[in-house]
């Protein structure tokens, strides 16, 4: 029946994709024949192959295919959607190419991830010769059709995409619900909040649909109307459980209205679904951290840098940001697990040396990580040699002492029991240099709280049920949580305020308490680190004055 | 505090996955080999017969271990169901260029007739699944024709495909009733496994408070049995 359909393609397609050239990538010799002789059979004129990723991108660089035929699974080193993220990061596929995933695969996790990298088209196995050329046939069709808006995108010429976009609705083409997708990427980028809020608005009178709640959420968040984008993205997960995009922001809302523990939940349920993009894994370390859930920044980090090995996106301080947090972990464990993960942590940092074997800054920062594993595994001798030899190499390259070194000689000198010579360092630091607002945050948080991610944790959850029973006007109570908290965290600014804050409501205005003045002086000088730059300090200067006023 | 526990994974689905992945590559294989196969009107001499039950077998494995494997994913939460406007043109025809080769040897004539704009919102890949089920199915108790329509009804599209062959007998229509309303999971057979799993599909598409449904009659043009799907 559909034979002659298939040889009248096949020759149309000998005319037309002659001059086209295809790579071929499948880590199994049988399949890449295979695929390579479709592609013959289909008349595509140049056909390459290979069985890596690193193979795709070396061939890629090489030269410009119009069509790159990807499976999924390549063996030890990248797989195809990390392929993928790097030819676009390097620019290494040109705009009117198609790079198509081939899997054998329809597991969720590794579906999703294939499908936030957007590949142009996704053929699962098994698929037949036929099949393959009619989607090829299909995508060189689209592109045809969509060449001026896709070009206009690629372009960022905004108001032209909406045009052509609306153009091709009014005449019902075939491209209609792609356009509409389209238009709300554009209208996002133009802030025509009107005309997207009516485009969304049309569509759901007629159907349920993920786009068009997920436009009206995004709008949200653009505006920052973390309420509105909350209320609308729980809508979304509701109707659209697979919405990944909708955990996403979801999780970003609440972050922003400093709902952090709903963060992380909302964050954990998108990891379940797809956990192969290390952006969120790496969100995932950053909420843990705020909240304090070491067990889940392990968990985390080691995704994060198990999903960029060996991928453009691997960083030297993946590695460190691994072994901190293993190191602080550790130290809420006992006996042979405890060793164990101070081990881990050490080997994170032995990789990491061993692959940037002649940086001098790695080197250094190598060394003084390891001194604060040391310190907090209360091995005093490894922790002052290691913290030596750091400093004996900073001495021999003056030009690896860069700030980032310098916040992290204050860490280790401080968990040396050096506390001065750390908050110097660091006062000259900041004296002398330009810092980004992320150098800075990451020598205020330290100061504020310089004790592993567990203990920040547990401070934090005692500080709220403190915060309850202010609520509840039991100040006693609510005294008593903070001083608990502050056992803990006793330099936490925040903490130290609560603390004072209690205390004065429950002197009240008729009397004054002497000790418990007293101990809110204390409070004051145990919160005494922060300056100007830091978000409490007005806060700070406040209490300050009321408490001199008590006098 | 275990934080090794995170790592380790249920084993069975290990080796279930590896195992599966390794079947549906030699499967792609095969159906490559069997499709560059002489057919007997080439001349040389093959055994048709034996090739046609080469090829239905080998599709019916390919069918059962995608649903196999489907539904292993769906019973532990892990099923991939990526809903996008499917036309349904353009579903059919990849169908049906599946399966060419194996409709030729089987004789069996195929028409449709579907309007290149319809689409519906579903998952292409799971769709595709269902359709593979119902066209092999219609290929295997068939006299010699397949018909295919799609028709769009209010609030989305319904999915016919129809035989002219004996029919499915009362006693198939009870078992698939019973597997629909989800009563009588225990002891299913290959093929009513296969049905389970299309009523699976169309019930996780939705709109509005609509769900999809799967329906299995004789009540056909053509005479023989009919299946339809329905797509919110």
């Amino acid at each position: 029946m559909n034979k002659d359909a298939i040889k009248k393609t096949s020759a149309q397609a000998f005319t037309s994709y002659a001059n086209y050239s295809a790579l071929v990538a499948d880590e199994f010799e049988n399949s890449r024949k295979s695929v390579k002789q479709m592609l013959t059979t289909i008349g595509i004129g140049q056909i390459d192959q290979t069985a890596t990723g690193k193979g795709v991108i070396d061939a890629c660089r090489a030269k410009k295919y119009d069509l790159i035929l990807c499976d999924f699974r390549l063996g030890t080193g990248k797989n195809g959607l990390q392929v993928l993220d790097e030819l676009r990061q390097l620019d290494l596929i040109k705009p009117s190419a198609f790079f198509v995933i081939i899997s054998a695969e329809t597991s969720r996790d590794i579906v999703f991830g294939i499908l936030e990298s957007s590949p142009d088209d996704y053929l699962g196995k098994p698929f037949t010769e036929g099949v393959l050329s009619k989607r090829i046939e299909r995508l060189f069709a689209q592109n045809v059709e969509l060449e001026d808006i896709k070009k206009a995108i690629s372009n960022k010429q905004n108001e032209t995409v909406v045009t052509l976009c609306s153009a091709h609705i009014q005449h019902e083409g075939r491209y209609s619900p792609w356009c509409k997708r389209t238009l709300i990427d554009a209208y996002l980028e133009l802030k025509l909040w009107e005309k997207l809020t009516e485009l969304c608005e049309e569509t759901l009178a007629v159907r349920d649909i993920d786009w068009a709640l997920l436009g009206l959420v995004r709008m949200h968040v653009a505006q920052e109307d973390w309420n509105k984008a909350i209320k609308s993205a729980q809508t979304l997960v509701q109707k659209f459980p697979q919405c990944i995009q909708a955990y996403d922001l979801l999780a970003l809302s609440f972050e922003k209205k400093g709902m952090h523990t709903q963060a992380q939940e909302v964050l954990e349920s998108a990891l379940k679904i797809s956990p192969l993009r290390h952006e969120r894994q790496q969100k995932m370390v950053d909420i843990s951290l705020e909240n304090g859930d070491s067990q889940s920044a392990v968990k985390a980090s080691q995704q994060t840098l198990k999903l960029v090995t060996n991928t453009i996106n691997e960083s030297p301080e993946q590695y460190f940001q691994l072994a901190e947090i293993l190191s602080e972990a550790a130290t809420e464990l006992t006996g042979s697990d405890k060793k164990r993960m101070a081990a881990e942590a050490l080997a994170a940092l032995t990789k990491v040396s061993k692959k940037y074997t002649n940086d001098h800054e790695i080197r250094i920062k190598k060394a003084l990580s390891e001194s604060r594993i040391y310190a907090r595994q209360g091995q005093t001798k490894l922790r002052d040699d290691t913290l030596a030899s750091a400093k004996k190499l900073i001495e021999q390259s003056p030009d690896a002492n860069t700030i980032d070194v310098r916040i992290q000689l204050g860490k280790s000198l401080y968990l040396a029991g050096r506390e001065e010579e750390a908050k110097q360092e660091w006062k000259e630091l900041a004296a002398n240099n330009t810092l980004t607002s992320d150098q800075s945050k990451a020598m205020s948080d330290f100061l504020d709280e310089p004790i592993p991610i567990g203990a920040r944790g547990k401070a934090k959850a005692i500080n709220g049920s403190g915060l309850a029973a202010y609520a509840q006007n039991d100040f006693d109570q609510a005294i008593e949580l903070f001083e608990e908290a502050i056992k803990i965290s006793p330099h936490h600014p925040g903490l130290n305020m609560n603390y004072i804050q209690a205390a004065l409501k429950k002197m009240g205005k008729k009397t004054t308490d002497g000790f418990l003045l007293a101990e809110c002086k204390q409070a004051l000088t145990r919160a005494g680190h922060i300056t100007s730059t830091h978000k409490q300090y007005s806060r700070y200067i406040k209490l300050k004055k009321l408490i001199s006023k008590s006098e | 505090m275990g934080m090794n526990d995170v790592e380790r994974k249920n084993e069975f689905y290990h080796v279930m996955d590896a195992s599966i992945q390794d079947m549906k590559n030699s499967l792609n294989l095969l159906q490559h080999t069997l499709e560059k196969m002489p057919t007997a009107d080439k001349g040389i001499s093959l055994d048709e017969v034996e090739a046609k039950t080469l090829h239905y077998e080998v599709t019916r494995l390919q069918n059962s271990t995608e649903q196999l494997y489907s539904l292993y994913l769906l019973e532990n939460d892990k099923l991939s169901l990526q809903i996008k406007e499917v036309y349904i043109l353009e579903l059919i025809e990849e169908r049906m260029i599946s399966h060419a080769a194996l409709l030729s040897r089987f004789n069996v004539q195929v028409d449709f007739d579907i309007d290149e704009q319809i689409y519906v919102y579903s998952d292409p890949a799971m769709l595709s699944q269902v359709l593979d089920i119902a066209l092999v199915n219609a290929a295997r108790y068939t006299n010699n024709r397949i018909y295919i329509k799609v028709s769009p009804v209010e609030n989305g599209a319904i999915i016919t495909v129809e035989d002219n062959g004996q029919g499915y007998s009362d006693f198939v229509l009870e078992d698939f009733s019973n597997v629909i309303n989800e009563k009588e999971l225990a002891n299913l057979t290959n093929q009513m496994l296969a049905w389970y799993f299309c009523h699976s599909i169309a019930h996780m598409h939705h709109s509005k408070k609509v769900k999809g449904w799967v329906k299995l009659d004789n009540d056909g043009q053509l005479g023989g049995s009919r299946f339809q799907i329905f797509i919110p």
